[in-house]
């Protein structure tokens, strides 16, 4: 969940500059200012602040259901119209037509990753901006992801799935690989925002999905191994909106209040629960990877046979799982009468609020500059001169947000995920608990590890921005 | 009437007066000169902060060939061994903008795009 090196790495925007081909700075370069220290300062202590006010209330507060409300935007009836089917299979034509392109011009079009559509529909566009919907709309993803559909279509002009059961001990395991990979292409690989070498990943996934769909069905695939689908639904659960798709049909929409959705009916198993903090670990690393106390590191590791980001990779959801375990094992103390297992199993989605704030704080000015390259590049996507809408010499505009409102927007988000994950915590501590002095005891731990993390999103925000590859 | 005009004048002067010590003709430039030696930077800051609107001219001289390029801004100056050019910059947008080089193709050696400082414009 970083646009990081890949995007980082999509070439200057290097037309003005002497020797263009020999550049390759990232797509993904963010020229964000540090946060200064009197905002870094405030929003640490509204955080702490609002941590406590909400312990106090929290204590004073009754046992209620919460997350019951829903309002249904779109009724099943009403889902089966067919004007609404219509729309449907209109966002997913041009999600298909859009996968297409990209993979066409990534394989066939101008290599400069400014003058080529697939890095920018890839970094900045989908990646980032499907996190950004997924987070805060809902599941769009689970509605036109392009292979599902197309393997859909496959199934309906007479190809038949295989449908052996996958073992249950997969769990979510193949997710979790499969998006350690991409997060390794999008940190640590060098080939990231070379058009052909997206494309070329691109197919390769695409393959082991349709693979992966033929063999086990593809319900159980989108279930247990594609990896997007597992991410962009993490993030969908904090949204303010249920999507039920169910046989590649939408049935029904409903609305709900924000983060509800994030609160689990049942203790997650433990390959969800690393999925958990696997994208809880990447959306840090991400930034982490950007700051001086990093690059004072990877100065270090300079003569090390491995990567250092490879490294980081491999270490980092291992350190976050490791910090996450001890705390769950004082909560499981404090609260007494409850397994460590199963408040792990419990409280890692609560945290996941806390991941979306710091990524929307991370990437909200990326997304308005970067994002912007798909103006002239739908004029001209293979960057062979075309102008189809007259678009194609559109300049790139910096600072299109204010600087000061990206630093104000950026605590606020962070402060509001804070809450909402402390909201989620507590409710989850009263419906668990046996006594709300159990239930009380048991959000000390919880707090700390919320505060800390939250406190880790605003250092890496404060930090000055130093490129280390 | 003619009194009044009189005073209306005056005031408008004097408001001429205020705002003419309030903005202030644009900034005169400020230069800071740089040397890079062995793909480093040899003297000045590692930041160079700037409020925006400032003007600065980077006087440069390098010990190899190479082109020095402004990111973001997208400002380059090819340079030659021991020949000092300047670099002018208004500084529009607010942002933290990495200052790299680019060597010649043929150059050897590791480190083939260090970033030698960073800008930093603060908005006002």
């Amino acid at each position: 969940m970083s646009v990081g090196a890949a995007a980082r790495r999509l070439a200057c925007p290097c037309a003005l500059v002497a020797a263009p081909a020999a550049h390759a700075h990232g797509f993904g370069q963010r020229y964000d200012l540090p946060l200064p220290l009197s905002l870094y300062v405030t929003g640490a202590a509204l955080t702490v602040a609002v941590s406590c006010v909400m312990l106090a209330v929290f204590v004073r507060s009754s046992p209620h259901g919460a997350g019951e409300a829903r309002f249904r935007l779109l009724p099943e009836a009403l889902a089966r119209h067919g004007a609404v089917r219509l729309l449907v299979a209109l966002a997913r034509t041009i999600a298909v037509a859009g996968y297409l392109l990209v993979v066409a011009a990534g394989f066939a079009g101008n290599q400069n990753p400014f003058k080529n559509v697939a890095p920018v529909t890839v970094w900045a566009l989908w990646w980032v901006g499907m996190a950004y919907v997924s987070a805060l709309v809902g599941d769009v993803w689970k509605i036109v992801n392009p292979l599902e559909t197309i393997f859909r279509v496959a199934e309906r002009a007479g190809l038949r799935a295989l449908r052996r059961e996958l073992p249950p001990a997969a769990g979510v395991w193949p997710a979790v690989a499969l998006y350690l990979v991409f997060i390794w292409m999008e940190i640590a690989w060098d080939a990231s925002d070379r058009p052909a070498a997206i494309a070329a990943a691109i197919a390769a996934y695409s393959l082991v999905t349709w693979i992966g769909m033929f063999v086990f069905g593809a319900e159980a695939w989108l279930a247990h191994c594609e990896a997007f689908a597992r991410l962009f639904g993490t993030l969908a659960r904090f949204s303010p909106s249920e999507v039920r798709v169910a046989g590649g049909r939408l049935i029904e929409w409903r609305l709900r209040p924000y983060a509800v959705g994030l609160l689990p009916r049942a203790p997650l198993g433990i390959s969800e629960i690393a999925l958990v903090v696997v994208i809880l670990a990447s959306v840090s690393l991400d930034g982490f990877l950007e700051t001086p106390a990093w690059a004072a590191i990877a100065e270090g590791m300079d003569d090390w046979p491995v990567s250092p980001r490879t490294l980081a990779i491999a270490l980092a959801p291992l350190l976050f799982l490791g910090i996450y375990i001890i705390f769950c094992r004082l909560i499981a103390w404090s609260a007494g009468g409850v397994s460590t297992r199963r408040v792990a199993g419990l409280f890692a989605p609560t945290l996941v609020p806390i991941a979306i704030a710091y990524q929307i704080a991370h990437y909200l000015s990326f997304l308005a500059m970067a994002g912007q390259y798909i103006i002239p590049l739908a004029s001209d996507p293979f960057g062979v001169g075309w102008d189809l809408f007259g678009t194609g010499t559109y300049f790139v505009r910096l600072g299109l947000v204010d600087a000061r409102a990206v630093w104000y927007v950026s605590v606020a988000a962070i402060v509001a995920g804070h809450i909402a994950a402390l909201f989620l915590g507590h409710l989850l501590a009263l419906r668990e608990f046996a006594g709300r002095r159990a239930a009380v005891r048991s959000q000390w731990p919880m707090l700390v590890l919320m505060v800390g993390y939250t406190t880790l999103s605003l250092w890496i925000i404060a930090q000055p921005i130093v490129t280390t590859r | 009437m003619i009194p009044r005009m009189g005073a209306c004048k005056q005031v408008l002067l004097l408001i001429l007066a205020v705002l003419a010590v309030a903005v202030p003709a644009a900034e005169p430039w400020r230069t800071i000169d740089l040397r890079v030696a062995e793909r480093r930077l040899e003297n000045g800051p590692k930041t160079i902060r700037l409020v925006r609107g400032e003007r600065v001219t980077l006087r440069w001289v390098a010990d190899e060939k190479m082109t020095v390029h402004v990111h973001g801004y997208d400002i380059a100056l090819a340079l030659e061994p021991g020949i000092m050019k300047a670099m002018p910059i208004e500084a529009r947008v607010a942002g933290r903008f990495p200052v790299t080089a680019h060597l010649a193709p043929g150059a050897g050696g590791r480190h083939r795009e260090p970033t030698l400082l960073y800008l930093e414009v603060q908005p006002e």
